[in-house]
């Protein structure tokens, strides 16, 4: 009998394929594509829902929103922000090598775009901190 | 393409998630300043400041090109998915009708959600 610890591992362990690093970079690009898109196509829904506290009056959205800039949601929003910081990076090099665009120089790409996407997320870590602090 | 002997080959979807994102990075790039960087003083979008701004017709008409641009590529991204678990023709079909219901519903739930500020 194999245990579910050691499934796990032989999935997902340091000695696997699906361990992040050992992923090939356009699978890793991939893997996180995906997930991360699964995460904000969710968000999607939430965001409309939320915002149909709109047809409930002024007075409702008011406390929604004393809810939604309360310290634990620009926290979450800042989690939102990094998937979709880590979506937007991984699609853009679907689209440029769709279109041809550096496909012979796909390791470059990649850690350009890495790059960029820290950059965006160290500019959104400090909006969240603006937010929470004051 | 011997899993999908039907007519679809998936070429539209292929092409449309594309522009729909490259659309999306310029929307949710504008979205996203407007509605949180813009001002880091106002921290609550009060009804006042929601009012303004819907009804100040660039930023409603950003705000309706993210929801049909995001919807769409979200659900043509979760066909995606669901595409990669189901091989029957008709299954996918069925499954289309599904996203294509959703998606229309919530195009319209989202484009009625400022109707309170238009009345």
């Amino acid at each position: 009998m194999v245990s579910a610890t050691s499934k796990m591992k032989w999935l997902f362990g340091k000695n696997s394929d699906l361990y992040p690093l050992n992923m090939p970079s356009g699978m890793l690009f991939w893997a996180a594509r995906r997930i991360t898109g699964l995460i904000v196509a969710i968000y999607i829904f939430a965001h409309l829902y939320i915002l149909s506290t709109f047809w409930s009056g002024s007075n409702s959205w008011g406390g929604m929103m004393n809810l939604m800039t309360s310290d634990a949601f620009v926290f979450l929003d800042l989690l939102l922000l990094g998937a979709v910081i880590v979506h937007a990076v991984t699609g853009a090099a679907v689209v440029l090598f769709d279109t041809g665009v550096g496909v012979r120089k796909h390791k470059m790409v990649y850690w350009v775009l890495t790059v960029i996407g820290v950059l965006l997320f160290i500019g959104a870590v400090y909006g969240a901190y603006r937010l929470i602090t004051g | 393409m011997t899993n999908n002997p039907g007519k679809t080959k998936g070429t539209w979807a292929w092409l449309m998630q594309r522009v729909t994102a490259v659309l999306i990075i310029v929307f949710l790039g504008t979205h996203i300043y407007l509605t949180h960087f813009a001002s880091f003083d106002i921290e609550l979008l009060d009804w006042t400041q929601v009012e303004a701004r819907v009804q100040a017709l660039p930023i409603l008409l950003i705000d309706y090109g993210l929801l049909i641009t995001a919807i769409f590529h979200g659900l043509n991204g979760l066909r995606m998915i669901a595409f990669d678990f189901i091989s029957a023709n008709g299954k996918r079909r069925l499954a289309d009708v599904g996203f294509w219901a959703l998606g229309i519903f919530s195009v319209i739930w989202g484009l009625a959600i400022f109707s309170p500020f238009f009345n």
